[in-house]
């Protein structure tokens, strides 16, 4: 999917060659400290920003040799949970996600508000659809936002940190949806700062350092005591459970003890 | 919410403004009963014989007299309403008037130079659009002068533009005669659809009438766009082709009526607030509806100009001591509402 990426910002170099293949089925995690580089990855696989060197295929064609319009049909992007400056509603939101389907001039065909409502139906926000967008919560509006990008019908996903806003219940249901989604064949990247979290959703998990993917394998190989320490600097205990299950703990005692 | 259709909404509004269009025409100095008015019509389609000296006076006062302004009304406040809605879009923020980029003070020294140098319509409506697309073009040229422009440097491009041209506005004043010149440069941005003729209104009726179709199917990219510039990218928006295109339409129509009638505030700001609050953001429903409110509003407004007092005042002043009763009242329910 990436070849050889390198971004800079003046003489500030961002990412330092990024070679990344990823494929239907896969839930792959970004995990990396503050400033490492996961946005700016997330923005140039998206080519919302151009990479210096280096260029991003979709089944070996270059995204930067397609239209927007094209490109949008392949891969879709989550952005973080925000409000509009517009009482735009829970519906009208996710028919944007049409927008590349239809085209840019075109009204919305019988077609697409199928999509939309069926979209609405596998979230489970079908209740929402009529309510004001900017006026749900943090946890209903990063749902909205997934059905907007399930609209495009892209079978990439691309989600920047979509856990961060959410409530525990939230957290949870989500890495359900986008299990679902990964089992039915798409490919989905994700950005997030909780190690256990990123453990328990991804089939892969990929760790950035100051602009290198230096490991990128399995959440077990991956999420080991030894790299959280690198990563984050920080020492953390890692508790195995029978079931599979990882609980990661900061080496700090609780305040209250 | 479930939002009521497009196609009702639209007819009744329609229905409104053909009322309003035959009351404009009724009401004035010499007053007509809305019955000479049908009969005109009548008369004029060779229904019925009225006499020609009867046909001559109606179709002096209604054609040759009423007609151009109550078009120009229609057509201006279309115009404005519907400008300031893309902006809106455009620049993510209702608080966001046709103004925005520098038109209206391009415009506005346009104008008053056309007055220092000629006494023709003519030349002081062309400087006036001249000058003020030209004040949009420099406005957009800083905001690209350190890179790419974004919603930031494009307001601070259109507030420099505006600043300049309205410095230039002030060296003309200053250089105007003060008994005659000066009077009428201040007349003019008062805003009055009093000298508006015939040949005016066919001139910009197309122009702005192509302006307000293309806005409209721009709309769902409108949509996006504001929620945006990455998200309507990654949704398949060509984000800066889509950004330049409106923001080139909205000016040409803005710029086209204020060189026909002078600036005439509020109008771009108030009118899609509160089409907006009363028929959603859903911008290929927005604009129509703001075009025909807008119409409706600016005819109003011209109506009240000529019955409120025997010396007509600049409607410049009744769209603004209208428009903010009605822009409170809209900033009152969308706080509750969106902030």
């Amino acid at each position: 999917m990436a070849r050889d990426i390198h971004f800079r910002i003046g003489a500030h170099n961002i990412l330092k060659g990024i070679d990344l293949a990823i494929g239907p089925g896969e839930i792959m995690s970004l995990l990396g400290a503050n400033g490492a580089g996961k946005t700016t990855l997330l923005r140039v696989l998206l080519g919302l920003i151009s990479p210096a060197q280096g260029q991003v295929l979709i089944d070996d064609t270059a995204t930067s040799s397609l239209a927007r319009r094209d490109v949008a049909q392949r891969m879709a992007y989550v952005p973080q949970v925000h409000m509009t400056p517009f009482p735009y509603t829970v519906r009208e939101v996710v028919a944007m996600g049409r927008l590349s389907r239809k085209g840019l001039l075109g009204n919305p065909s019988d077609r697409d508000q199928e999509v939309v409502q069926s979209v609405l139906e596998q979230i489970e926000i079908s209740r929402l659809a009529d309510r004001v967008y900017s006026e749900i919560s943090g946890g209903e509006r990063q749902l909205t936002l997934i059905a907007r990008a399930l609209a495009q019908q892209a079978s990439i996903l691309i989600l920047d940190e979509p856990m961060a806003n959410l409530d525990f219940g939230y957290q949870t249901l989500l890495s359900t949806h986008l299990r679902k989604l990964a089992q039915s064949g798409h490919t989905i990247l994700m950005s997030g700062h909780d190690p256990q979290l990123a453990f328990h959703s991804s089939t892969r998990i990929g760790l950035l350092f100051d602009g290198r993917l230096e490991l990128d394998g399995k959440p077990q190989d991956v999420l080991t005591a030894g790299t959280m320490q690198r990563l984050y600097g920080v020492d953390v205990d890692i508790i195995a459970l029978a079931d599979g299950r990882r609980a990661f703990f900061p080496v700090v005692s609780p305040v209250s003890q | 919410m479930r939002r009521p259709r497009l196609f009702s909404i639209s007819a009744l509004l329609m229905l409104a403004l053909l009322g309003m269009t035959a009351v404009s025409l009724a009401v004035g100095r010499y007053p007509l009963s809305l019955a000479d008015i049908w009969e005109f019509l009548q008369a004029s389609v060779g229904l019925r014989d009225i006499g020609s000296e009867r046909y001559a006076l109606l179709y002096n006062i209604i054609v040759e007299i009423r007609l151009p302004r109550v078009l120009a009304a229609i057509l201006i406040g279309a115009a404005l309403a519907i400008s300031g809605a893309s902006f809106q879009a455009v620049f993510r923020n209702p608080l966001v008037s046709p103004g925005i980029l520098g038109v209206l003070g391009g415009a506005s020294f346009g104008a008053a130079l056309g007055l220092l140098l000629s006494d023709q319509w003519l030349v002081i409506q062309l400087l006036a659009f001249t000058m003020a697309l030209l004040a949009v073009g420099f406005g957009v040229f800083i905001a690209n002068l350190f890179g790419p422009a974004t919603m930031v440097t494009l307001v601070l491009g259109g507030i420099i533009s505006g600043a300049l041209f309205t410095a230039l506005l002030s060296i003309t004043k200053y250089t105007a005669d003060p008994y005659n010149e000066l009077p009428a440069i201040v007349y003019w941005l008062m805003g009055s659809l009093q000298a508006v003729q015939l040949t005016h209104i066919t001139a910009v009726a197309i122009p702005i009438i192509a302006g307000i179709v293309v806005l409209t199917l721009l709309g769902h990219a409108l949509d996006a766009l504001s929620m945006g510039d990455d998200e309507a990218r990654s949704l398949g928006v060509p984000v800066t082709a889509v950004r330049y295109g409106v923001i080139i339409m909205a000016t040409l129509i803005s710029a086209l009526s204020v060189s026909i009638a002078g600036i005439i505030g509020w109008v771009g700001l108030v009118v899609p607030n509160f089409a907006r609050l009363a028929f959603g953001p859903a911008n290929t429903r927005l604009l129509p509806l703001s075009a025909l409110i807008g119409s409706l509003f600016l005819l109003s407004a011209d109506l009240i100009t000529r019955v409120i007092t025997p010396a007509e005042i600049p409607i410049g002043i009744v769209t603004e001591l209208l428009g903010i009763p009605a822009f409170l009242l809209v900033l009152g329910r969308a706080r509750r509402a969106w902030i």
